[in-house]
């Protein structure tokens, strides 16, 4: 736990001296093209994508709750699989996404139900949209933004709203590296103009011409306290066979 | 003197020894009535107070699949519903229309309950203003942001009448939302199924938070009050609907099957799923005839134990009254008339036991209907007005009556058809 908390630590750290620059007027159609160069780079169309992720889930006078499991990825296809291998409880429940449908699979009553991806991973921060590859480009257009100095960062502050009404949060906030193109920080927003969560996206490491962010950290402005840190270990862009994004493959590895 | 007169006869003779077997066979049946009764009225109280809580007991529910694939929990448009109901004249008390939100979280200042949200019409003839057991408030929300919410979801929030909760679901669409409420009304708990029970709120609100059109909703509901027709009118609506071309899901189709066909299958439009009540309860209807099975094998293996007493016991008589078998038959009564002498008997025991036990049971039945059982909240939802509601059923006691009869003649018939093989010089000379 103490590096959970290091990890908060940090984060509130940088959320508390954020630094406002003045804006910036920028031809909106540029930043378009920045959401496709943040998509392309996150993205793993040419490799399959394998990593084992821990989510920790922190409410207030509750015990934290942790999960860990395996993750598997395959972009080219809009594919992933999340198999739960911690805690005992929740072990051999797993997540099948095949397109836009994504499938959760309990093994004790052996039945495949269908989740959204705006529904909450386990009961955590984290969205079940959180684990595919971007879609920014796609799915919301750039309606203002501004240069930001984010703690000593020098960011795009974004202003993004939804294209399609099937999108999980209809109005985003998203700071983005000016020097790398990636995400460090995100306001997610209610249809009705709420924050929802404010996101963090740290430790970037780059695979490839690929970047994954290792930590990322969910904040509940709901719920007062509600905090989930999910941690990605071990990424791997080795060859995964075609049988692991089916159901049979879940229901195997359960038994 | 007849045979049936004489039988009873009979069994006045030896009152301890009749009056023995008749109480073991009465205990058996008052066990099966006050079980029978007892699951019967709470089932029925279970309906009777679900159907307020969801707003009817016939469910229509639409699914619309857009041209673009988009899937949307919505009827904007129910000319072919209120059609069909029109036609077929279904005796119903209450419609609703009501937009249903599966899992609200409602969120206070310090904790976060998730439940049903439901968005109704209020207004002073209004279902709930008629149903729902309000502890403090208004249920006169039209109009207004208020909510209403269950004694325990109130505890659970830390919420008192003003204090405000943000209501956080997913829209029609899957877009996350979230609308602020006023807590205007806190009403009566109802225990073990707590988590049945929803919330209540205006419904052009609750369509904000959903992101649908004023008018529209997503379910509904038709309250018929006598709830034995439910079934029967929910099958007529659903053949009606069906005759008039409207699409339907089959009746017995679960939330995985349509997921499965919304995936597979081509089409566009609104197709609407029909419930009733039962399909709701079916689990909890499962309990309750298992409860009932539960009691039928314990009356049976009670009645084995009373059978073969029985079998016994007139082992006993026939060895007893051997030479009074035969002077009854040297005075020219027939072997097969014997035989019906103590079946008659073992009929008459049977009767009586029967309809001492059905007394005592429905006594019995009386009296748990007298406690106050508002202290008992964990099972408010199996109560009607904080009391048991036992129904006795005259089907099952009829049954009853001719399977114990039935059963007590069939233990009797071997003593009866060794009575009846008697040779009348050989049982007069019989000494004892």
């Amino acid at each position: 736990m103490k590096l959970v908390n290091t990890v908060r630590g940090l984060f509130f750290v940088l959320l508390i001296s954020v630094g406002v620059f003045p804006a910036v007027g920028e031809d909106l159609s540029r930043f378009q093209a920045l959401l496709a160069k943040i998509d392309e780079q996150t993205d793993f169309r040419s490799h399959d994508l394998s990593a084992t992720v821990t989510v920790i889930s922190h409410k207030p006078g509750e015990d934290d709750n942790v999960i860990q499991c395996e993750y598997f990825r395959r972009d080219i296809s809009d594919k992933f699989v999340i198999l739960i291998k911690k805690p005992e409880a929740q072990k051999g429940q797993g997540y099948l996404k095949i397109g836009d449908n994504i499938t959760f699979y309990d093994p004790d009553s052996g039945q495949f139900s269908t989740v959204t991806g705006s529904s909450n991973f386990q009961n955590s921060d984290a969205k079940n949209s959180d684990f595919q590859d971007s879609t920014l480009a796609k799915d919301y257009k750039v309606v203002s933004a501004e240069s930001y100095k984010l703690v000593d960062k020098d960011t795009w502050k974004l202003t993004l709203e939804a294209t399609r009404n099937t999108v999980t949060y209809p109005k985003r906030i998203i700071w983005v590296e000016k020097s790398t193109n990636l995400v460090l920080k995100s306001e997610d927003f209610s249809l009705s103009g709420r924050v929802l969560r404010t996101s963090l996206y740290g430790r970037y490491i780059q695979i490839q011409d690929r970047f994954i962010p290792q930590i990322m950290r969910f904040e509940d402005n709901l719920k007062k306290g509600q905090v989930t840190m999910l941690f990605i270990q071990n990424p791997s862009l080795a060859k995964l066979p075609d049988t692991v994004f089916t159901r049979a493959f879940l229901e195997k590895v359960s038994q | 003197m007849g045979i049936r007169t004489m039988a009873l006869r009979n069994l006045g003779r030896q009152k301890r020894r009749t009056v023995l077997l008749g109480a073991a066979i009465a205990f058996g049946l008052a066990v099966v009535t006050l079980v029978n009764g007892l699951s019967a009225g709470m089932i029925r109280s279970l309906e009777d107070n679900l159907s307020n809580l969801f707003t009817g007991q016939i469910f229509i529910t639409g699914t619309e699949k857009t041209d673009k694939g988009k899937v949307v929990q919505r009827i904007d448009n129910d000319a072919a519903l209120l059609k069909a109901v029109k036609d077929l004249k279904i005796p119903y008390v209450y419609e609703s229309r009501t937009s249903v939100v599966p899992q609200a979280g409602l969120i206070s200042d310090t904790s976060t309950a998730y439940l049903t949200l439901y968005g109704v019409d209020f207004g002073p003839d209004s279902f709930l203003s008629r149903r729902l057991s309000l502890l403090e408030g208004t249920l006169n929300l039209a109009g207004t942001d208020g909510i209403i919410i269950s004694e325990g979801a109130a505890k659970a929030l830390d919420v008192k009448l003003g204090d405000r909760l943000s209501v956080q679901a997913t829209t029609e669409t899957g877009q996350q939302n979230v609308v602020d409420f006023t807590v205007r009304g806190i009403y009566r708990d109802i225990g073990v199924a707590s988590s049945l029970a929803g919330a209540y709120a205006d419904r052009k609100q609750v369509n904000v938070l959903l992101n649908l059109a004023p008018t529209d909703y997503n379910q509904f509901g038709l309250y018929l009050g006598n709830i034995t027709q439910v079934e029967f009118w929910g099958q007529k609506l659903y053949d009606q609907l069906k005759a008039q071309g409207v699409p339907l899901w089959p009746r017995s189709s679960d939330q995985s099957q349509i997921d499965q066909e919304l995936r597979t299958q081509k089409w566009t439009g609104t197709k609407f799923l029909l419930q009733t009540l039962d399909d709701k309860l079916s689990i909890v209807r499962a309990l309750f005839s298992a409860l009932d099975a539960a009691a039928f094998a314990v009356l049976l293996i009670l009645y084995t134990v009373v059978m073969v007493g029985i079998t016994n016991t007139y082992r006993m008589v026939v060895h007893e009254r051997t030479r009074e078998i035969g002077t009854l038959r040297a005075l020219g009564m027939q072997a097969k008339e014997v035989r019906r002498l103590f079946l008659w008997e073992a009929v008459f025991l049977a009767l009586g036991g029967i309809i001492a036990g059905f007394i005592a049971g429905a006594v019995l039945l009386g009296l748990t209907s007298l406690f106050d059982l508002s202290s008992w909240k964990a099972f408010t939802i199996l109560l009607r007005n904080n009391h048991l509601h036992p129904l006795v059923d005259a089907g099952s006691f009829f049954v009853d009556l001719v399977a114990v009869t039935a059963l007590t003649a069939f233990a009797a018939s071997f003593p009866a058809r060794k009575a009846a093989r008697l040779l009348p010089a050989a049982a007069l000379r019989q000494n004892f």
